[in-house]
């Protein structure tokens, strides 16, 4: 089959063996997941973007918004990700935290070892994926664009009232 | 050495003591994260959480931010019934091609598990005479293995073995162990990146159908809303009409009105 022996070439590539190979190493695989996620995600976001200021079946009032949000939610996204993401991967962090959470095990070394390493995924699953990109990016990303919108706002109203207040030359002339 | 007999040194006293120990317990015998408990992890996410934080913390009218929060609720329906599948039945489909062999490059078997599984099993199963205590062991061991494949618990339940076992077999169990645990990582490797490109590849087609979908169900939610206030309009209407409550029109026209109050405001 086709698609089998595209796979095959992939997976045997130089690129794919070399990389696989530097994976052994925790702190270049969490990297790597952290970085997948968060490109998959900007990706995606941008797309949005791009659609929905395409799309003549939204509301022009709520396109706008809609739009600003998503791109505010992207570049929100990968900020928080990435530095809560490396926060959760720093080794010294998540060391002082299982030294203090799992003081029970400290004189059994491989419990101790199996309950850091349980503790890490999920710390970073609940962290990164829940509290970060679920929670933490949509309340700043609307902050952010409800400051961007209402700045506009005021920007117009001086204008208009700089017009209002301007004399008319042409009528005096 | 079994994880169940853990030493425990509290680090707290009292109630808060024994809850640390139950956590840490916990903890260590934990097995990993599934990836049906991350989908379900992020769906939630995205279906409620999100949705949910728009509302509340954004300060624009009700309207606008119901239909950019909405939106969340879709893609995460459409990632789920789409994506997920796709994804999952791919992952299993680069599995099954990788252990028929389809990945190998000559003698090159890196991400065929199956075939370094089958050379330690038979090793296992050789080094051991019938009915000895540690035959009996291998054959658990080779159930589980077959059953559940690696995971974190029968890894540390085969090191432990090998571990036990005698001199003459340890070093050929070791070395064909850890072949089977080095093909193990490099397939999921394998899978993880392969899938993360088909997602890649996949996801102008979500959010197409996510743009198409989402103004479809805007207009359906706002229409439901419509019915809803119409209805409620109606019944308040009706409630006022059957409490007998005072209407809004004169009991006596304007001109006579004027008239009493001129001739005297306190007859009225």
């Amino acid at each position: 089959m086709k698609i089998q022996s595209v796979l095959a070439n992939i997976a045997n590539s130089k690129f794919m063996v070399n990389h696989i190979k530097k994976c052994d190493d925790p702190k270049f695989l969490t990297r790597t997941l952290l970085l997948t996620s968060v490109s998959k995600d900007v990706f995606a976001y941008g797309l949005r973007v791009h659609n929905t200021l395409k799309n003549d079946k939204i509301p022009e009032d709520k396109k706008k918004y809609s739009a600003h949000m998503d791109l505010a939610s992207g570049i929100t996204t990968a900020v928080v990700q990435i530095s809560t993401g490396f926060l959760m991967s720093n080794e010294k962090f998540q060391n002082n935290i299982a030294k203090k959470i799992f003081k029970p095990l400290k004189d059994n070394k491989r419990a101790f070892n199996a309950a850091k390493t349980s503790f890490s995924a999920i710390s970073t699953m609940v962290v990164a994926t829940l509290l970060a990109k679920r929670i933490l990016t949509p309340l700043i990303a609307s902050r952010l664009v409800y400051r961007v919108e209402h700045a506009h706002d005021k920007n117009t109203k001086t204008d208009t009232n700089i017009q209002n207040k301007a004399p008319n030359v042409q009528n005096k002339m | 050495m079994q994880i169940n007999n853990v030493n425990t040194a509290p680090g707290f006293s009292g109630n808060c003591a024994n809850i640390q120990k139950r956590l840490a317990n916990s903890f260590a015998k934990m097995d990993d994260i599934g990836e049906g408990a991350s989908i379900a992890f992020d769906f939630l996410g995205k279906a409620i959480v999100v949705p949910a934080v728009i509302m509340v913390s954004s300060d624009e009218p009700k309207e606008k931010k119901e239909y950019s929060a909405f939106k969340n609720p879709v893609a995460a329906i459409i990632q789920l019934a789409l994506e997920v599948p796709i994804l999952f039945f791919g992952s299993k489909a680069i599995e099954k091609s990788a252990n028929k062999g389809k990945f190998d490059k000559g003698a090159n078997r890196q991400y065929n598990e199956k075939f370094y599984k089958d050379i330690f099993v038979s090793n296992l199963e050789k080094s051991f005479k019938s009915n000895s205590e540690q035959s009996l062991k291998a054959k658990e061991l080779v159930e589980k293995i077959n059953k559940k494949g690696l995971g974190k618990k029968i890894i540390e339940n085969v090191d432990d073995f090998i571990a036990e076992s005698a001199k003459q077999n340890k070093d050929l169990l070791k070395k064909s162990f850890s072949e089977y645990k080095n093909a193990h990582k490099k397939l999921f490797h394998l899978q993880n990146r392969l899938c993360f490109a088909a997602a890649i590849v996949l996801t102008p087609l979500i959010c197409g159908l996510e743009n198409k979908l989402h103004p479809i169900v805007m207009d359906k939610i706002y229409e439901e809303e419509g019915k809803i206030e119409k209805a409620k309009a109606l019944k308040h209407n009706k409630t006022n009409n059957l409490d007998d409550k005072p209407a809004f029109t004169p009991k006596i026209s304007i001109d006579t009105f004027i008239k009493q109050t001129g001739n005297s405001g306190a007859n009225i």
